[in-house]
Parts: C-alpha cells; structure tokens; sequence
C-alpha cells in the first residue's frame, strides 16, 4: 500500500499528528528528511500493517519530533514489529545470497559461539579468531584441515545478523550462481555498493553466501527495516510491487546498485563455503 | 566534524562527549546491558561495535573518561557480580578488548584466578582472557605461563599469546604441557598460531624451533600430535612421506620447494586424522 493510501486511513486526529511530524523533520537535520522522504516515497507495502505502523508513528508524533536520541528510540520501537512487514519478496528455493558483515564484529561474535560451545574446542585469542577468519578466504569446507574444522562449525553455529537481516543476490535472477564475483572487490567498494554507511571506514568485510532455509521468507525492504539511523542509506524502490525486492543506494555513485531483500534472523547453517574476504 | 566521520556518529558523539565520568558510567553500564541504544548502527552493531565505532572520534578527553568508566565498571562487576547480567559481563569483557585500556590488564588477570568469580563469569571466561590477551606484552608472560595449570582447558590462548610475546617461553611451555592441557583444542590452537610464530623467527631461530617442536611432537600421544605435524607442513615444513610412514624418526624438510609435497602430505595424512 502506497504511503498515500495509508495515510488517508488514519483518522484526522493521527493523520494530522503524521503530518506535522513529517512537516518538521522535512524542516530539519539531513536523518529526519531521509526519514520523512523515505515514509513519503513507500509503496512496497501490500497489507494493512503499513497504516499500523503510520498510526504508531502518529501516537509518538510528540516524542518523533524530541531531539535524538529519544528520535531513535520511539522511531525503532515503533517500527520493531513492522521490520519484516514489507511484501513477500522473489521466490527463493536454490538462490544464493550474500551479506557483508564487519570482519572484525564477525570475529566477535564468533567467540562468543566458541566460548557458548566448549565442545568446538576453539579457545582462540581475539587476534587468532580474525587472522584465522581471514585464511578462510577460498577455503573450501569440504576437506578441511583438522586445525580449521572448528571454525568451519563454528560459523554453522552463529548468527549472519539481527533484526531484519538484508541480503543481496544476483539479477536477473540466476540459481546458485553466488552474489560475489572473483576477485573480490576490496572493503570499500563492499562498503558503498551495499551502503553500509554507519560501518567504519577502512575495515575488511566477510563476505557469506549462503541459501534461505525453506522455511523462511524473504521480504521486500520497508522504511522500518533498516532502523533509525540506516534511514539515511535506505531507499525505498518504487518498483517493488513489480520487481519483488529493493535496491541499494550506492554511497559512491561509481559504484552499481545492487538488489536487497529482508529475512529473519538465522545462523549460519547454511553457509556455503567457500568464504570471501574484502580488504580495506 | 572530522573529515572520515559519518555523519550519523554525530549525535552519539554529542552525547559521550557531554557527559562526566560518573554518568559515563551509568550510560555504559546501560548499553552494555543493551537497554538503550543512543548510537548509531546496525541491530548487531549492538552495544560493544557501536561503541567501539564511536570512540574513535572522540576528543581525548571524552576517551579518557570513558576508558575510566570502563575501569569503574571492571570494579563493579569485581565487588557485585550478581549485579551484572551475563550478556552485559561478557559485552563489558569485549569492550575492554576493544579499547586502549593496558592498566586495565593487571587487575583482569586477578579476576581471572578468583575462584569465587570464575564460575560467576561462565562461558564468558573465555571473552575475559581474550580481552587480557589483547592487551599482553611479554610482561605478562607469568600469567599465561601459569594458566596452563590453572586451567588447561585455556592452555590454547595460551600458546597462542606466548608464541606472540615470548617465543622462548612458548617452545618450553609446550614442551612441558601436563597431561590435562595436552589435548587436540590445545594443539590445535598452536596450530592456527604457528605460520606467523615461525615467520615471526629468524632463520637459525626457525631451524631449531622446528626441531625442538618436531621432537615434541613424537613425544606427544598421535591423537593430538597431527595438530602440529599438519600445521608444520601447512607452514611450509613437512614430513617425508617414506619415513613419516614407516618410522618414528621423520627427517624434517624446509622451504617452498617442498609446498607441492607438502600439499599432498596435508591432503593424504592430515585432513583424515
């Protein structure tokens, strides 16, 4: 449901709480227009969810228009049950998608699985995780080395991301074909092609592939997908209804779009190895 | 506003940057409790890449006081535990990797031997000595020396940490493991850490460690030794096939030429071990 028509479902009092937030945040810091610009330009909305979520940012109209952070939180707990709310995406069985996480913040978390997993046996240092992770490069799984064979597991064991999980893919849609060409593009070309804009400057990214378990949907992205402060990387694609995903908008305009999509949260089972590296 | 700074880190700087330590204090200990998220990022940003995101542009004061608060909270966790939920323990052990906190490392490694603490930190046991060992120079050697004792499940980081800081420490440390700490997680620890110990060696250096570990390695039961046997000819080091099949006494080859060997060694021997 487009924005317009969602709006006009609201009763006059709401409607006309959300339009005085959108009339001051289009006054205001660049954050609040994106924001305002993004709720203007939706129309990847297909259910009545869509009017929910405007009627709950019209509730919070007062606490919307406070200065940051409290912004953030209203915006985010608002949009928390909405995350996912976007169409249901391309059909996904035999696709491959890809995600690029912090190489760093990758590494992090998966201490925490060795650590929650004593039967790994991996009791590497911080250092040893992220020199290890960056081996991994081109490292098939299928024969691995003994001393590898737990971070192979290990990655199975956790998780690709929180809250709505974007990932991107191939177009036209071409099954098992990975979404990362060889050679690798470097950190940077990672870093603006998916517009990965809060993520710091001049960091390796790992680069996953992995399949959607048949279980779980992908999601067209909506504006309350990526979060309050991704409000100012995220577009919405005004295609969607007939393209069935959103698109990214490139932070380096060299750089080529690349198509996204929403899923719930899920481990890394289903991984497929080898691994890519993007260096910075 | 420094040049490389995104944009949305602006806000979240404002707010560090406007506090003194004593409210530092209670809004770290709320992020790190994940309650609140005032800074900018992705949902699994959240709290300790945040954070670490942010502090980089900081003013150095705004540095120092939250690198203060991150030692008041050390403190706090040390005196009330049971005040401290587990994931924000564990989220508080990463940030104290994260950040330029030295000082910080003595008093951790008294946490790490407190007898009534160790089974309050858990799972997260292993977080905490990996934010020591982030910060471990070879003054600190005596304290990865004797956690192989005091606890051998550990005795991998180690290793790890020893081959980096002390690399004649290392050699006899292994050479010594006790029975408890001598297992596959441990060699293989050594293991993922040896190509950059042996690259880290000077040529003579190299050729005797090689050979104080190959003789360490006949020595050690051949359910973990393929640990070290592979990851010696990973680095470049192998075995010949002949011998390694027929005795005990493997003659040692070294260098590049030997990588196609090496490879087929690593393919045939080690990956099915």
């Amino acid at each position: 449901m487009p924005f317009g028509d969602a709006r006009s479902q609201l009763d006059s009092v709401r409607k006309q709480h959300l339009d005085g937030v959108l009339l001051a945040w289009e006054g205001s810091d660049s954050l609040r227009k994106q924001a305002a610009a993004n709720l203007l330009g939706e129309a990847a909305f297909e259910n009545s969810e869509h009017a929910s979520y405007l009627a709950s940012l019209a509730d919070e109209h007062a606490e919307l228009r406070a200065p940051h952070p409290r912004v953030l939180q209203a915006f985010e707990r608002q949009g928390k049950p909405f995350l996912l709310a976007g169409a249901k995406s391309i059909p996904t069985g035999g696709m491959l998608f890809g995600r690029a996480i912090l190489l760093r913040k990758f590494a992090r978390y998966l201490s925490n699985t060795f650590a929650d997993h004593p039967e790994l046996n991996c009791v590497d240092e911080y250092d040893q995780v992220i020199a290890t992770l960056r081996t991994l490069d081109g490292n098939d799984a299928t024969f691995p080395k003994a001393h590898l064979r737990c971070y192979f597991a290990g990655i199975r064991l956790t998780s690709l991301g929180r809250g709505a999980v974007f990932a991107t893919f191939v177009t036209p849609i071409r099954l098992n074909e990975s979404p990362w060409e060889r050679p690798v593009a470097d950190a940077h070309a990672i870093r603006s092609a998916i517009a990965l804009g809060e993520d710091p400057l001049g960091e390796d990214y790992l680069l996953f592939t992995y399949n959607l378990p048949p279980n779980r949907f992908a999601r067209v992205p909506t504006s309350a997908s990526p979060g309050w402060s991704y409000q100012r990387w995220y577009r919405p694609n005004p295609n969607a209804q007939v393209e069935l995903h959103g698109w990214t908008s490139p932070i380096d305009p060299g750089h080529s779009r690349r198509p996204e999509v929403v899923h719930e949260e899920l481990l890394g089972a289903t991984v497929v190895f080898p691994l890519s590296v993007a260096l910075a | 506003m420094n040049a490389e700074m995104p944009e949305g880190y602006l806000p979240g700087i404002s707010i560090i940057e406007s506090l003194g330590t004593s409210d530092l204090t209670e809004w770290l200990r709320t992020e790190l409790a994940g309650e609140s998220r005032t800074l900018s990022g992705q949902d699994d940003d959240f709290p300790v890449q945040a954070i670490v995101n942010h502090f980089r542009y900081l003013s150095p004061t705004a540095q120092r006081r939250l690198t203060d608060a991150v030692d008041l909270l050390q403190v706090s966790f040390k005196t009330s535990p049971a005040n401290w939920m587990a994931d924000q323990t564990r989220n508080l052990f990463h940030l104290i990797g994260e950040l330029p906190v030295p000082a910080l490392i003595t008093k951790l490694q008294t946490v790490a031997f407190d007898t009534e603490l160790k089974p309050v930190i858990g799972s997260s046991y292993l977080i905490l000595l990996q934010a020591i060992a982030r910060h471990s120079t070879n003054t600190d050697r005596a304290f990865w020396k004797s956690l192989v004792a005091h606890a051998p499940q550990y005795a991998g980081m180690a290793l790890q940490v020893l081959a980096r800081v002390s690399p004649n420490d290392v050699l006899e440390v292994l050479e010594q493991l006790p029975p408890k700490a001598a297992t596959a997680a441990t060699l293989g620890a050594f293991a993922r850490a040896l190509p950059n110990f042996l690259a880290s060696l000077e040529d003579g250096d190299r050729s005797r460690a090689i050979s104080r570990l190959d003789s360490t390695r006949r020595r050690l039961p051949s359910t973990v030794s393929y640990h070290l046997r592979g990851a010696l000819a990973v680095a470049g080091f192998g075995i010949s096939a002949g011998s390694a099949a027929s005795h005990g006494d493997q003659e040692l080859r070294f260098g590049r030429h030997t990588t196609k060997f090496v490879e087929s060694f690593s393919q045939d021997s080690y990956v099915s071990a």
